[in-house]
């Protein structure tokens, strides 16, 4: 009878990490978490995404809706604030030394919805580019920028 | 597969052949009001719109998703959610939703999960355009497709839902 509860335990355990590993998505997405209003609220804001510091509050308030058209509007909006506002990454590096997932957050958007062209002016922009005193974040832009697949 | 989860909202009302505002409790003489349909076959990257009539309207389409995302659409069937627009910027055919919005269904443990078009001329970073270029989870379609589902959407027959298959 212990063996059989072995095993029954055994087998919830091992089912529980295969779906646990099934999703591949942001550590921070929850869809539990993401309620219908914050969705909502999230898609909203989508148009308004043009600086780091309105990036940086939908990633506070929003982060657990990170999937789908929501996800797409974050990738792209990473993506020309690195490429047409280059100037303002000192802002970037700002919000990412008071809080590190953002930084993760933002090196997650730099992916394979990005086009090519993109990819090189982020990769030029930082490695040519790069503000005084920022420069570990910029090693770090520029290694995602190379590899964005 | 239909999942107890996914069955489509069907408002009160629709299919019984009586609205709910008519008062009326004949429904052998009522107008029958049916809801149209989608499907997305994985397999061969094509959406079909079938409307309440019968009639079949198909699209291409695609589902590459990037591989930080939570990937594919799953398989199943899927109920109607919300529409979202996003201004002249995002919601044209380069756009990154296409001309006409994102059509978002409810899909358990994913969010924002929805069909748009956009991105016609416009490489993703593997060199893809159009419905191939990659999305975080949505189905790309084009903006015939789109357009299609938002005629639907206007009409008697809106789509209360999506059927996903060969999608794994």
């Amino acid at each position: 009878m212990r063996s059989l509860a072995a095993v029954a335990v055994g087998i919830l355990v091992f089912s529980g990490m295969a779906v646990a590993q099934e999703f591949r998505g942001p550590p921070w997405f929850s869809a539990e978490r993401c309620s219908r209003e914050d969705a909502i609220a999230a898609d909203k804001g989508i148009g308004q995404l043009k600086s780091w510091a309105a990036l940086h509050r939908a990633f506070r308030l929003y982060r657990q809706c990170d999937d789908g058209g929501i996800a797409e509007a974050y990738s792209d909006a990473v993506a020309i604030l690195l490429t047409e506002h280059w100037s303002e990454v000192p802002a970037l590096a700002k919000f990412a030394r008071t809080n590190p997932e953002f930084e993760r957050f933002v090196l997650l958007h730099i992916n394979s919805l990005m086009s090519p062209e993109q990819g090189k002016t982020i990769v030029d922009n930082a490695h040519n580019r790069c503000p005084a005193g920022i420069k570990q974040l910029c090693g770090r832009l520029e290694a995602k920028a190379k590899h964005p697949l | 597969m239909t999942r107890s989860g996914e069955l489509p909202r069907i408002p009160d009302g629709w299919l019984d052949g009586a609205p709910a505002d008519t008062g009326r409790t004949d429904s052998s003489s009522a107008p029958v009001q049916m809801a149209s349909t989608l499907d997305y076959d994985g397999a061969t990257n094509q959406l079909t719109l079938t409307r309440g009539d019968g009639t079949v309207q198909q699209f291409p389409a695609g589902n590459n998703t990037d591989s930080r995302s939570g990937g594919r659409w799953p398989n199943g069937t899927f109920r109607y959610e919300r529409h979202t627009t996003h201004g002249e910027e995002d919601d044209s055919p380069n756009g990154k939703y296409g001309s006409h919005g994102n059509y978002i269904f409810t899909v358990p443990s994913r969010e924002d999960m929805g069909v748009h078009s956009g991105r016609v001329d416009r490489r993703d970073g593997a060199g893809r355009s159009g419905v191939d270029h990659a999305t975080f989870g949505c189905i790309r379609a084009t903006d015939e497709g789109t357009a299609a589902i938002g005629d639907a959407m206007a009409s008697d027959d809106p789509v209360t839902r999506i059927s996903v298959r060969n999608n794994r």
